[in-house]
């Protein structure tokens, strides 16, 4: 899962990414330098609720982009799992989208990744 | 619910959109996006309700939109508007928007798009100029490196009413395009990529490849002959939604990463 997570940094205009569980807890990082594991699961945290808290009025929502004034925050729900992407504003979004779903799809196939899912 | 008009503003304008679902009676939601930027006007039997931008609402917004010359949109048939913003009549709005569409005319002789930059003129105007305060707050935002979009978000004003000022301080001689800037030349993607891009999505889709390349293509409002960089990694994802296996569809993008990645 480390490797997914160090290819999805490679994406130009990626800082960081991370990956929790449905209630937050960290799975696995490669985050942006600074970030402790408390902060990394506070986000993990927002993250949930946000994205379950969108899901109520968005059916089928599997994805939201977050624009802050300098910083973008990419959440994908994997169903059993919740991936964090802190990239600059100069991000490919459709780059990044696709990245994330050449690796999303390789741990679909991955019975290790699945299991530690 | 199904979207029954998708398109790219290049092609059609969103006064013509607005003009031909008004006098269709239609009612729905028509959703416009031009990068991280987006808008939503309702509709209710072919009147204008409500239009969002941000955390703009009401008229304004649709005459702002109306100052996009790009973007996507779609309209969705049958959704409610989630309040009532627009305080005027939808015949008011559209003779508005056709007012400002042609002053657009006038401004687009100047400002080659809302993206231009601009700078301040060394020689300035030979005759005495007074400026009202939001002019002089658009001036004081000028520095050769702001696009007049930027200055518009930096302000919080509406694009039109910056780009109508930066028109009115150029032809005053304060100011002038910077046409060495960095948004005045694009990166053009080469042959290889489309190359690449045809052999590999044909391979998985068939034969029609090619067409819903060339579509695609038209949608973002570009030509294959002189196609952005900016735009290759969003064509690439919008042909490989075509794909309907995900399995096959994840292997195209890789291929196609690998290719965009160079």
């Amino acid at each position: 899962m480390k490797n997914g997570l160090l290819e999805i940094n490679q994406v130009l205009g990626v800082w960081g990414s991370i990956l929790c569980s449905n209630q937050g807890a960290l799975f696995e990082s490669a985050p942006p330098t600074g970030f402790n594991k408390t902060t990394l699961e506070d986000i993990g945290q927002q993250a949930v609720d946000l994205l379950s808290s969108a899901e109520k009025s968005v059916t089928g929502l599997t994805e939201a982009v977050i624009h802050y004034s300098d910083r973008i925050m990419f959440l994908v729900d994997l169903e059993q799992a919740i991936l964090i992407v802190f990239c600059t504003p100069s991000v490919d979004i459709s780059m990044l989208r696709m990245t994330v779903n050449v690796i999303t799809t390789r741990w679909q196939s991955d019975k290790k990744v699945q299991k530690r899912l | 619910m199904a979207e029954i008009l998708r398109g790219n503003l290049a092609q059609l304008s969103l006064l013509d959109i607005l003009k031909m679902l008004s006098a269709g009676n239609r009612s729905g939601r028509l959703d416009i996006h031009q990068g991280a930027k987006s808008g939503e006007i309702y509709l209710q039997y072919g009147n204008l309700v409500h239009a969002v931008s941000g955390t703009h609402l009401g008229e304004q917004v649709v005459y702002t939109l109306m100052g996009w010359l790009e973007g996507d949109f779609s309209f969705t048939p049958d959704v409610e508007a989630p309040e009532q913003s627009v305080s005027v009549s939808t015949e008011q709005i559209l003779l508005e928007a056709a007012r400002q569409a042609d002053q657009w005319g006038d401004i687009k002789e100047v400002l080659s798009s809302t993206d231009a930059v601009f700078n301040i003129s060394a020689s300035g105007s030979t005759n005495t100029v007074s400026l009202k305060p939001i002019e002089w707050q658009v001036l004081a935002q000028i520095n050769g490196e702001r696009s007049v979009i930027e200055i518009a978000d930096l302000l919080d004003l509406h694009e039109f009413e910056v780009a109508k000022i930066v028109f009115g301080l150029t032809t005053a001689g304060l100011l002038y395009e910077v046409t060495d800037s960095k948004n005045a030349f694009r990166e053009i993607v080469d042959a290889a990529f489309f190359e690449q891009l045809l052999v590999n999505f044909t391979e998985v889709i068939g034969p029609i490849g090619p067409i819903i390349v060339e579509d695609e293509i038209k949608l973002l409002g570009e030509d294959q002959e002189a196609f952005p960089q900016s735009k290759a990694a969003e064509l690439v994802e919008r042909v490989s939604l075509e794909i309907s296996d995900s399995v096959k569809r994840a292997q195209f993008q890789k291929q196609m990463v690998a290719v965009l990645r160079g």
